[in-house]
């Protein structure tokens, strides 16, 4: 399958998404990620494009995103970030912490402007939350594993793992994922 | 002042106190760990230092660096190529660590440092550690009440550096998120050396230590134990020793068979835990990128299990596994088909770092997660560890845990053992429970004190001459004045950063003087009667005019513009 999408890159001539692993970072619950950012979408990635910068001790990739859904904040229909890290050719520069995005997928995805003025993904990999889909009912869930049980999905639940694997537990539906942002936003308002 | 006046106080201050899951980082162009194809690396610093920073935080990044360098299990060697004017982070041919990285790069929010690492064809061919000048943590040298120790995220990074991604046990140095308020994560855990092990083996190390490759079959479905980290706790103290995560088809095509390697020989118990908080798949985006899966069960490993087993979540039931020297144990198999879990403990009083608990202490713990059972079992791994005043709702747990005098230190792992929808299930907090030995915490004060009190001992660090293991260097002013912030080597620093580097001519001076003065140091640091001496030279000679003139002018050009 990877290699499949690699593939697909190539072919469509899109360069392979930033390499990313992790750094230092504080941790952010999504309590304080959703107070943090100062934009909060839900989009699908349509395209990466990694380039060096003028000097070539850099390389950086910009992200687009279709944006289908604002929950704070505003950008446009289309949105796109900047942030280290990428592979050129055969040159890679990974860079610790930072978020890799698959062409299509859809998420839930936390903004926050760096010093250029520029957005980047709250917390790294923290501020993109994957919408994952439940293969029995094709409903959205996002992965939620501090939320209340009572507010959770559990989908599949009588599952066993094998059957289940592609959504483990402490989900909810991308609506109330939504919902719950919105709540901890409405606690900051005077 | 003269200008010979000028060169002893150049000597004398210019060294900047010369104290000095695991899982790997994958290059997704060739699909394999990357790594260096040496171990031998010469490092870098860069002169700019945090604003508003008491002590030295390159002695901090030394320091990090040297506890590296002193693991004898693995082959790696770094050299101190002493510190640059350029703060810039790119491929520059040069592995820096700045403090000072805003000159080309921009931190996204929430990023304390980073590290940069250029591939070519897998290998590391150049990285960079990039501490962010507006840190969304305050940072310190001694790990302060409320701050983040330099010298923890330096060794943390520095795993990076190398090729090492993070590690989900709570306790270990390559966990994702840092301690707040004390040092401990200064010290590499069994974790972080088996990695670094592993990846730069030293001879012999592969012959005197054995593993397992655990394998959850998942009966029928195909779909591996993606995203889970396998862990190894020892037989019979409960501690931790190693976890590794499943691959996720990147390296051998095949998902999620982790392997544990570079474990002395004994017995173990060995369980899957499911990356589901507090840290998941989103830590690891090399390994799983794209996939924010994880096997939805956390249980002890069995290979005798059959299909119709419940599965083992308590350690007293599983069975122990023999590591041999020299042996790694493939094709060991669990077919039992686990009923997926929702009992999930995600955070740890508050929080997603772990606790540490002297020996002969108490401490009161409060979990959060979900589907918790009343009826459930809290438990920490190993003896020596009881519990008392438990109470358990749906969401929380609080209880207090009480550690024997006696008890092994060591990390543990704390587990929750419960019935849900008449299904025995379980989830662990790997490594969250970390038993201290009073040594080991006067060593860490003593780390602390070194740079935050009194005490005439010489610092020790790797320096420019070399970097060697247990080489032992020190800065004339610092075997002198004894701490690194007393008032004299606070003043002696100020007029270094604020007077003496914004100008190359001491740049320059700088550099020369960490070829020389070494020997001095050593030859100071064995006499009491040449230190005696020393210090009352440089106390008159140096730092009382500097503080004349430091509280009556501001920090402009007139001391460089001597040169
Ligand atoms: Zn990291």
């Amino acid at each position: 399958m990877r290699i499949f999408c690699a593939l697909s890159l190539a072919l469509l001539g899109v360069v392979t998404p930033p390499l990313a692993v992790a750094s230092s970072l504080i941790y952010y619950s999504l309590e304080k990620l959703a107070k943090d950012s100062e934009v909060i979408l839900v989009g699908r990635c349509t395209g990466c494009q990694a380039s060096w910068n003028e000097g070539r001790t850099l390389i950086t990739t910009e992200i687009t995103f279709q944006v289908s859904r604002y929950v704070k904040g505003f950008l446009g229909p289309q949105v796109t970030i900047r942030q280290l890290g990428g592979r050129v050719g055969n040159d890679a520069m990974s860079v610790s912490g930072m978020p890799e995005f698959q062409p299509s997928g859809e998420v839930v995805l936390f903004l926050g402007r760096d010093q250029s003025g520029g957005y980047q993904v709250v917390g790294m990999t923290q501020g993109r939350y994957q919408v994952l889909s439940d293969p029995d009912t094709g409903e959205k869930l996002v992965r939620a594993p501090e939320i209340a049980e009572e507010e959770l999905v559990h989908t599949g639940k009588t599952r066993s793992a094998s059957e289940s694997a592609a959504v483990p537990g402490g989900h909810l539906t991308l609506d109330g994922f939504c919902a719950r942002i919105q709540k901890y936003l409405e606690q900051e308002k005077p | 002042m003269s200008k010979t006046g000028i060169a002893l106080l150049l000597g004398l201050l210019a060294g900047p106190g010369t104290v000095s899951a695991y899982t790997f980082i994958y290059d997704n162009g060739t699909r394999n760990p990357a790594g260096r194809t040496t171990g031998a690396v010469t490092f870098t610093l860069t002169f700019r230092r945090p604003a508003a920073l008491i002590g030295d935080p390159f002695a901090a990044a030394r320091s990090a660096f040297a506890t590296w360098d002193a693991l004898t299990t693995a082959n790696i060697t770094f050299t101190d190529g002493g510190q640059v004017a350029d703060d810039s982070v790119g491929r520059d041919g040069v592995n820096k660590l700045t403090f000072n990285s805003t000159t080309n790069i921009n931190f996204p929010q929430g990023a304390v440092a980073l590290t940069t690492i250029f591939f070519t064809g897998g290998n590391i061919i150049e990285a960079d550690i990039a501490f962010n000048p507006n840190p969304p943590q305050s940072l310190s040298v001694t790990g302060a009440s409320g701050t983040a120790d330099i010298e923890s995220i330096a060794l943390h990074e520095i795993g990076h550096f190398m090729g090492l991604d993070h590690s989900g046990l709570l306790s270990a140095c390559m966990y994702p998120f840092g301690n707040i308020g004390n040092t401990f994560k200064r010290t590499l855990t069994l974790d972080d050396q088996i990695a670094m092990s592993v990846r730069y083996p030293a001879v012999n190390f592969s012959a005197t230590t054995g593993g397992v490759v655990p394998e959850l079959s998942l009966g029928d479905s195909g779909i591996p134990g993606r995203g889970a980290q396998a862990v190894a706790l020892g037989a019979t103290d409960g501690i931790v020793v190693a976890s590794a995560l499943g691959d996720d088809e990147i390296q051998d095509g095949v998902d999620a068979i982790p392997r544990l390697e570079g474990l002395p020989p004994g017995s173990y118990k060995l369980y899957f835990e499911a990356m589901d908080g507090p840290v998941d798949t989103n830590s690891f985006d090399t390994n799983f990128p794209g996939k924010p899966f994880s096997l939805p069960v956390t249980r002890f490993f069995d290979p005798a299990a059959i299909l119709a087993d419940s599965g083992i979540n308590d350690p007293a039931q599983a069975p122990n596994f023999v590591v041999q020297a020299g042996v790694i144990s493939t094709n060991v198999v669990d077919n039992h088909v686990p009923t997926r879990s929702t009992l999930n403990i995600t955070t740890l009083n508050g929080s997603v770092l772990p606790v540490y608990v002297l020996q002969g202490a108490s401490t009161n713990l409060t979990l959060t997660g979900a589907s918790f059972s009343t009826s459930g079992t809290l438990l920490i791994t190993g003896s020596g560890v009881t519990l008392s005043n438990t109470t358990i709702t749906t969401t929380q747990i609080t209880t207090t845990a009480t550690v024997a005098s006696g008890a092994t230190a060591g990390p543990r792992t704390i587990l929750f053992i419960g019935q849900v929808n008449n299904i025995q299930q379980s989830s662990a907090l790997s490594g969250g429970f970390v038993v201290q030995a009073p040594a080991a915490l006067a060593t860490t004060t003593t780390v602390a004190a070194q740079s935050g009190s009194g005490g005439e001992a010489a610092p020790t660090t790797s320096s420019s001459d070399g970097g060697g293991k247990n080489q032992s260097n020190c800065c004339v002013a610092t075997v002198l004045l004894g701490d690194r912030t007393s008032p004299g080597m606070m003043t002696l620093y100020a007029f270094r950063n604020d007077w003496l580097r914004p100008s190359e001519a001491g740049f320059s001076v700088e550099k020369t003087y960490y070829g020389h003065v070494s020997p001095m140091a050593r030859k100071l640091a064995s006499s009491q009667a040449l230190k005696a001496l020393g210090r009352h030279i440089l106390l008159q000679a140096a730092v009382q005019p500097l503080q004349t003139v430091q509280s009556s002018a501001s920090p402009s050009q007139d001391l460089a513009a001597n040169f």
